[in-house]
């Protein structure tokens, strides 16, 4: 049986592209209509099985917000551990830590050209841990079912059960894609500023610096009476001692007078000399890149019910999910280019129940097709979910779909999208679902220009 | 042989304090130096020569003025003269750098750095004087703009 579900126009949507899913269910949303209950997972969106940028938070479903990246060795065994104590002893406590080792240490010979120059070791610069621990769902329970109903579907509820939840984490790229031609020319473009910057900056604070210490010369060394020629050598020692001590105070105050001055000078030359808007615009574009990109993350999740790990053996889970995408992405014509992408990507899950036979294997798969030209983005996509994946009871469903979206202004979109959802053991044949929205999108995901000339980059599909 | 020269060609550089590189830049957050004297040949002949290395995957430009010379703009290298009657002793070196991401950077990409190393060119020979880092942060356009004065004593 098909069906039309919704048509609604809000603030932050629901897209199966993009990363915007908030619906309009806070209270300052309350003039948008709502989205039927569970209608979110009747709408495709491969976005869920790509790898997560942290694979743990991902797995106890906390806020992405609130993820601690340390950036010192010392603060990433800190961090880490009181983690997983926290997660341990403190049930109920949210902690996400992500550490990428590589970027522990400082790379001072490192530049951006040898890092395109030795792509194969993005997978080594770019590998990450992330530890998560949450309260949330007892992932041994099923979730608690309402009696609403939308048409012939059941739909989902927040499930009770409450258990803590902990999970360990890794994700890298495997090959990182080039940049793009509208890159590179954006990076030359910024290397051309960053030059001129420099140079004018350099200059006029030449001219300051001379203004300055003409008004504030150096002070002349002090010296200090020298010990008779005939004292001993310990005389001589302090003698040079108490010279250098006098004489590197009166040079930090000179440099502190200096500093200061300087710094309220370079305020107000920054102020003074903004950045153009085409360099803010390219800033945006840098990243963009073409050719073959793939990426791969997994985590591990345990549970224990009732946020107790004491109880860990009576009824908590050991589970893992495993997170692979993979897509190539074309820039086509220069004057109005289009950017074509093809992405695919596959997630397995697994879980038991401790000291059970209770287990649980699953696998979700989806492809999609991305093109985009100017204002206009096409997309179409199919997902084959395994059981649990929707929402919708135990089934496996097939989904697929198709939207259009048309660029407003940067940052806002029109979008329309049409769906439809083969849930097969649901007394349900398929669900149809269409919508259009009105999106406020600060994603890179969708392959549209911002309202600039200089950006003429269309972000593909990179994992 | 840089060893037998007179003490009266010998200065000395020194970062002059922690705060003398921590401007209050908007997009400098901290800044580091080394510590303690270093003993270089400035004050009559040779080359100051300034290694500024743009590193973490980011990518730039520098310049750098002292005592009426300008160097740069370039990517990592600098020099000046120490002319035998235009000492560089006791004047400001002043680094000015803007750094932007590299194409291709962690998310989030690491914080831009700033190392510059000190090096005394003289009769042939180079000598490595001292090295400073200096850490900035990036603004909402991925660019870090700083100033770093360095006083040579």
């Amino acid at each position: 049986m098909g069906r039309l579900a919704a048509a609604v126009v809000c603030g932050p949507a629901l897209a199966f592209a993009s990363v915007a899913r908030a619906g309009c269910v806070e209270p300052a949303m309350t003039d948008c209509a709502s989205a039927p209950p569970g209608l979110e997972n009747l709408v495709p969106d491969l976005d869920i099985l790509k790898p997560p940028s942290s694979p743990a938070l991902a797995l106890v479903g906390g806020v992405p917000v609130d993820i601690e990246r340390p950036t010192t060795t010392t603060g990433a065994a800190a961090s880490l551990a009181t983690g997983i104590v926290h997660g341990l002893f403190v049930p109920g406590t949210t902690t996400a830590v992500e550490v990428t080792p590589y970027w522990l240490w400082p790379h001072p010979l490192l530049t951006s050209q040898d890092v395109e120059s030795t792509r194969g070791l993005s997978f080594l610069r770019d590998w990450s841990f992330s530890f998560a621990a949450a309260p949330g769902p007892d992932p041994a329970k099923p979730a608690v079912s309402s009696t609403t109903t939308l048409g012939s579907t059941t739909a989902p509820q927040m499930p009770s059960n409450p258990a803590a939840l902990m999970s360990l984490g890794a994700r890298t790229t495997i090959w990182p894609g080039r940049p793009s031609p509208p890159a590179r020319a954006c990076m030359a473009r910024i290397q051309e500023f960053m030059k001129g910057d420099v140079a004018l900056r350099n200059t006029d604070e030449a001219a300051f610096k001379a203004t300055w210490t003409k008004a504030n010369p150096h002070p002349r060394r002090v010296e200090l009476p020298q010990p008779p020629p005939d004292a001993d050598d310990a005389a001589f020692a302090k003698w040079n001692s108490d010279m250098a001590a006098v004489n590197d105070a009166v040079d930090k105050e000179y440099s502190t007078r200096y500093t200061t001055a300087l710094a309220g000078w370079e305020k107000d030359w920054l102020t003074a000399h903004g950045i153009p808007e085409d360099v803010a615009a390219c800033s945006k574009v840098i990243d963009h890149r073409v050719g073959f990109v793939a990426s791969i993350a997994g985590a591990a999740l345990i549970s224990a019910p009732g946020s107790d790990f004491s109880q860990f053996h009576r009824g908590g889970t050991v589970g893992g999910t495993g997170w692979f995408a993979a897509g190539y992405s074309w820039l086509i014509g220069t004057t109005s280019p289009w950017s074509l992408s093809g992405l695919g990507a596959l997630r397995v899950r697994y879980q038991k129940i401790v000291d059970t036979s209770t287990r649980f294997t699953a696998a979700d798969l989806g492809a999609r097709v991305v093109a985009a030209m100017g204002r206009w983005g096409f997309s179409i996509q199919a997902m084959r979910l395994s059981n649990g994946a929707t929402g919708f009871g135990t089934g496996a469903a097939w989904q697929g779909g198709a939207a259009i979206d048309y660029h407003l202004k940067s940052g806002y979109w029109i979008t329309a999208t049409a769906g439809s959802t083969d849930l097969s053991d649901i007394n349900s044949w398929s669900t149809l679902t269409a919508l259009v929205h009105l999106q406020y999108n600060v994603s890179r995901d969708r392959v549209i220009a911002a309202d600039s000339s200089a950006v003429v980059a269309t972000p593909g599909d990179a994992p | 042989m840089l060893d037998k020269l007179p003490d009266s060609l010998k200065g000395v550089v020194k970062a002059a304090a922690n705060q003398l590189v921590d401007l209050a830049s908007p997009t400098t957050s901290t800044g580091q130096t080394g510590q303690g004297l270093t003993y270089g040949f400035l004050l009559r002949g040779g080359t100051l020569s300034v290694d500024a290395s743009i590193g973490n995957g980011h990518t730039g430009q520098v310049a750098a003025n002292v005592n009426g010379q300008f160097s740069g703009p370039n990517i990592n290298h600098l020099s000046f003269d120490a002319g035998l009657n235009d000492p560089l002793i006791g004047q400001i070196l002043t680094i000015s750098a803007d750094i932007t991401v590299g194409s291709l950077s962690p998310s989030p990409p690491p914080p831009p750095r700033l190392t510059i190393s000190l090096w005394q060119m003289f009769g042939g020979q180079q000598r490595f004087l001292e090295t400073f880092n200096v850490d900035g942060s990036f603004d909402p356009n991925n660019l870090c703009r700083l100033t770093t004065p360095i006083l040579l004593r």
